[in-house]
């Protein structure tokens, strides 16, 4: 197997790279947008309330597959063609933002009314006792899930191969043709999964311990 | 109980992956008695390659490799034959578990794979060329690829022969050939590699307005797979195999299925020509 991972290492350096860019940048835009989505479901306005559970009940329930194959071949039947990074990124971003939007909506629910209370006696308004006092703590307490999250959108990087992405599945694959050694291949691209999840848990642990510092 | 060593646990741990995932198939076992006595070959493809294999309008398999098929197994006096249809990635893990005796869906024979599998006498042959949009001027053959956008099929031996050939050309690889042609037709790609008579296929069908250009890339072979180690089946394959080259029954199927002028043995040796 040595030597297939030689043979593949300058495609899978770069399938790495592509597979971090498409996971970590989904998780970020997907972050800003599902914050934006969870606020909408808290909103006191209806419509609000009612357009972001309509998204989260589309993006999430339907399969990512789906929603990558329509966006990338469906949409230029409506003059909209978007090159396979960008789509990919872009649908993953969506998909992120609907199950993040719940994570955040999750934290934000659990932290305590009194701290609401406390911020209105104190004169803040709704936004800024938001921004200076629920979300820091709210944000703290939705890392858990947050990070699970962001370790299944480094898997589901894995679809953006069906749109042409040269991501660590397709390097296995295109390997595996030649050489019909798709098991070790696939064996192979699995162990670099879990080793980048791996760091991604370090580093969610450490985050998480520095978070919840001041409040032991 | 006494701890074992951290490293001692770790081999362990790994003698047991690599068992499980790597050497399914230590045992090998004579496929021929077994397929003599339930009177079942059993034979993989996709059924979702035209004109080789795929689908008729019943939904059962047919295709040029099929008729293959079913004409090697009555020559070796079996009975039946149950297609199993699997996809080109799971192919050689099938094969060495012994879920198909084996597999014909115009896989290309190389020395490499052959490290994998065993390969029998080639039945098939296939050109390979380039298709553009009908109003593409700039891509006249194979010179003109460089620094284009170039469609192929994942796994396919199209895919392979261009990673190694067009190597200054931005390869995209899809999934299957329907959306290699829908995006050759909406200007996602400058050209696509494949088959003559799939990419003919492909633009009838979906009346797309497309256009083949430039010479054959190459020829290339297509051959029965079989599992490492099978000397008597793969001899009773290729024994019915050569009978049919011999007799001309692959240019009569190769008529019927691929084309109606198709000289399939002509192909065959272009192909040994081109032979890497």
């Amino acid at each position: 197997m040595g030597e297939l991972f030689l043979r593949s290492l300058p495609l899978l350096k770069d399938a790495v790279l592509m597979t971090l860019f498409l996971g970590l940048g989904a998780f970020t835009l997907g972050s800003i947008l599902g914050l934006l989505l969870a606020l909408a479901r808290l909103s006191r306005f209806v419509a609000l309330r009612a357009l972001a559970f309509a998204y989260v009940s589309v993006f999430r329930g339907t399969p990512l597959l789906v929603q990558i194959l329509l966006l990338y071949f469906g949409l230029p039947h409506y003059g909209v063609t978007l090159d396979p990074i960008p789509a990919a990124l872009l649908a993953l971003t969506l998909f992120a933002a609907a199950y993040l939007s719940e994570n955040f909506r999750a934290g934000i629910g659990a932290v305590d009314k009194g701290q609401w209370e406390a911020a209105m006696s104190l004169g803040m308004g709704y936004w800024k006792a938001m921004s200076r006092v629920i979300l820091p703590q709210g944000l703290r307490i939705a890392i858990p899930p947050v990070g699970s999250r962001m370790i299944a959108l480094i898997k589901d990087t894995s679809l953006a191969s069906t749109i042409t992405v040269v991501e660590l599945t397709r390097v296995a694959e295109q390997v595996g043709a030649t050489t019909f050694r798709y098991m070790e291949m696939f064996l192979m691209v699995g162990l670099i999964y879990w080793v980048v999840n791996q760091i991604l848990t370090i580093l969610q642990t450490v985050l998480e311990s520095r978070a919840s510092k001041r409040y032991l | 109980m006494k701890r074992w060593p951290l490293t001692m646990r770790l081999r362990q741990a790994l003698l047991v992956g690599v068992m499980m995932g790597l050497w399914p198939a230590a045992h090998a076992t004579d496929l021929l008695p077994k397929i003599k006595a339930d009177n079942v070959l059993r034979v993989a493809n996709t059924q979702s390659s035209p004109p080789w294999s795929m689908l008729d309008e019943k939904n059962q398999p047919a295709g040029y490799d099929v008729e293959i098929a079913k004409e090697v197994a009555r020559r070796m006096g079996v009975q039946k034959v149950v297609f199993i249809a699997d996809s080109g990635k799971n192919f050689i893990e099938g094969l060495k578990a012994g879920k198909y005796d084996v597999v014909m869906n115009d896989l290309t024979p190389t020395v490499e794979r052959s490290k994998q599998v065993d390969f029998g006498t080639p039945y098939g042959a296939e050109d390979f060329r380039i298709f553009v949009r009908a109003d593409t001027t700039t891509i006249k053959g194979r010179g003109d690829l460089g620094a284009k956008r170039v469609g192929v099929t994942t796994g396919s031996s199209n895919e392979s022969w261009a990673r190694k050939h067009l190597t200054s050309s931005e390869l995209r690889s899809y999934d299957n050939g329907g959306l290699l042609f829908s995006d050759l037709a909406n200007g996602r790609i400058d050209a696509v590699i494949v088959s003559h008579f799939g990419g003919l296929r492909y633009a009838t069908v979906n009346k797309l307005p497309l256009k083949e250009v430039g010479e054959p890339l190459t020829y290339q072979l297509s051959a029965p797979a079989l599992a490492k180690n099978q000397p008597a089946l793969a001899a009773a394959i290729n024994k019915a195999i050569g009978e049919m080259l011999a007799d001309g029954t692959v240019d009569r199927l190769a008529k019927r299925w691929v084309s109606h002028d198709y000289d399939m043995r002509g192909a065959i040796a272009r192909a040994n020509e081109d032979k890497e």
